[in-house]
């Protein structure tokens, strides 16, 4: 292994004491027969979240959101001139950062990026783009970080919905917000907005259906920007978690109008002083 | 000229203004800290953690302890690791890949901080002698850099560690393995409370605690004295400009006091979350 002369070392390997336990995770069920998962929520219930923007005071803008125990930050720079010689665009740039904090999972995590990582930071990308009028700021690149501080599953849906919220903080023109959402696909049951333990492991599930599914989707179009499925499927299933998906965001939408708009009318209210 | 140009067109002379009459620009004394908010235990996926916010400066640590052989030479001691991350999410002036010049000094530092404060007893890190101890993994990650890290970082890291309950760990005595019990766990024992203070010091003669981001690239030096207790630990002064005595042994008084604030700041916030 590689040793990082830039950060303090610590002894050459180490195991996380989770490896150790004794109980093996006796495999409860996901879902009891009454529809009621291991939270005491309903299939299509979401968990309780909170939004706020405007968090980092060195920013252009930044969000906060916590989806149950999900805990992301998100912080956006720009439009700033492009810093490596990158492709000429006449159109502006976006890029995206995903990050997990070392202590956000169960298992550490290591400080430099790894593959999940930038797997989600393209992803995030790709959902935000068709939502950002590039157009407007030629030239110039526009830089989203974002943080995850605690795992409590849905991490990239998560991330969709702060990340958007910051690029509105910051008074990017978008065309719309974008609303990150992901369902878990269990035997015949579609479970809105899973916790990490609801989420989606192809070596524990020997079902049929058994996959997750996330989407970014732009409320005031109705359209969707991004969507990602794993797992194996039915198609009729897969409909169905994708109908289930767009009516969760319907419902987180508000949420997002009402802290943009509460956000507003700080600033409104500070500058008059 | 409005005062917002005046400000940022001639930064030196708009804060001598202020300097003059004992205040700065956003109505402290010379001598007050920005409010300090501390939360213990806010994330729950880490062994410990802490956020500390001053006020705009943020600063959240979280502590993972692993398991690993200790070193031949010290077979009691366990390890603690340090990091502080400076993401491109807390400033405009931070860029993404390894850290950079200023992260590694602020983690060396840290590291000075716990080896000479002897907060922890490493020796109360062992598990088995020469076989097993815990490894504290306490990452320091900044999300909003607004001046004066170093103290945010070191109330985060004392009360993160503060909030450390490590599982219990039994040998197996066929096997010779590890056994974890996650149910049973057990707050770690802190020795003493190393609490740091930062002090800028504005066209060679003016001292003033806390400094913001914008006071700090003004500064023509920066001093933090770090205190455990009723004692002095650490004093950190890397060049700037000279000090008189007298000078220093206020800022040391001012230290003390602010040792006090802060043990009464961690008592209270660990007494609420008990409730």
């Amino acid at each position: 292994m590689p040793t990082d002369t830039r950060r303090i070392g610590g002894p050459e390997e180490s195991f996380s004491p989770l490896a150790y336990t004794l109980t093996d995770s006796i495999k409860t069920l996901m879902v009891s027969s009454n529809g009621i998962r291991n939270d005491g929520r309903k299939c299509e219930d979401l968990r309780k979240m909170f939004i706020k923007t405007g968090v980092i005071s060195q920013a252009r803008g930044s969000a906060y959101i916590e989806q149950g125990e999900t805990k992301i930050i998100c912080s956006v720079y720009g439009p700033r001139e492009v810093v490596r010689k990158e492709e000429f665009s006449m159109k502006g740039q976006l890029t995206c950062e995903f990050k997990y904090a070392t202590f956000s999972c169960s298992y550490r995590r290591q400080h430099q990026q790894d593959s999940e990582e930038k797997d989600f930071s393209v992803q995030l990308l790709e959902a935000l783009e068709p939502a950002v009028c590039l157009h407007k700021f030629p030239k110039a690149q526009v830089n989203i970080f974002v943080e995850v501080l605690q795992n409590d599953g849905s991490a990239l849906a998560a991330s969709i919905t702060c990340a958007s919220m910051a690029l509105a903080d910051a008074g990017i023109e978008v065309y719309d917000l974008v609303i990150g959402c992901s369902m878990k696909i269990h035997e015949d049951k579609v479970l809105t907005d899973p916790t990490i333990n609801e989420e989606y492991d192809s070596q524990n599930s020997k079902q049929l259906n058994h996959g997750s599914l996330t989407i970014g989707f732009m409320p005031s179009l109705n359209q969707i920007s991004a969507i990602t499925s794993k797992g194996e499927i039915q198609i009729d299933f897969l409909k169905r978690a994708m109908t289930d998906c767009v009516e969760a965001c319907q419902k987180i939408y508000p949420a997002m109008q009402q802290s943009l708009h509460s956000s507003i009318k700080d600033k409104l209210n500070a500058s008059e002083r | 000229m409005t005062i917002f140009n005046f400000r940022t067109a001639r930064p030196v002379e708009y804060y001598r203004k202020y300097l003059e009459q004992d205040v700065r620009p956003d109505g402290r004394d010379l001598g007050e800290f920005r409010r300090t908010v501390l939360n213990i235990g806010c994330v729950t996926t880490a062994d410990g953690s802490a956020l500390v916010k001053l006020g705009n400066t943020t600063v959240m640590c979280g502590i993972k302890a692993e398991l690993c052989k200790p070193k031949t030479e010290t077979p009691k001691c366990g390890f603690i690791v340090p990091n502080v991350e400076l993401s491109p999410l807390c400033s405009p002036y931070f860029r993404s890949g390894p850290p950079g010049e200023q992260a590694q000094v602020m983690s060396q530092f840290m590291l000075e901080v716990v080896n000479h404060s002897k907060c922890v007893d490493l020796e109360s890190l062992c598990i088995t002698q020469g076989k097993l101890v815990w490894v504290l993994y306490c990452d320091l990650l900044c999300l909003d850099y607004d001046g004066n890290v170093t103290d945010a970082c070191v109330l985060a890291l004392l009360a993160a560690l503060k909030n450390v309950c490590l599982p219990t760990i039994s040998i197996n005595e066929e096997t010779e393995n590890p056994e974890t019990d996650l149910t049973k766990r057990v707050p770690l024992p802190i020795s003493s409370q190393p609490v740091s203070s930062t002090y800028a010091i504005f066209d060679d003669n003016i001292l003033f605690v806390d400094p913001t981001a914008e006071e700090e690239n003004l500064a023509t030096g920066i001093i933090t004295i770090v205190t455990t207790d009723d004692k002095l630990c650490l004093v950190h002064k890397p060049g700037g400009s000279p000090l008189r005595p007298e000078q220093l042994t206020n800022c040391f008084d001012r230290s003390f006091d602010r040792s006090k604030e802060i043990s009464r700041l961690i008592d209270e916030t660990i007494h609420s979350i008990d409730r």
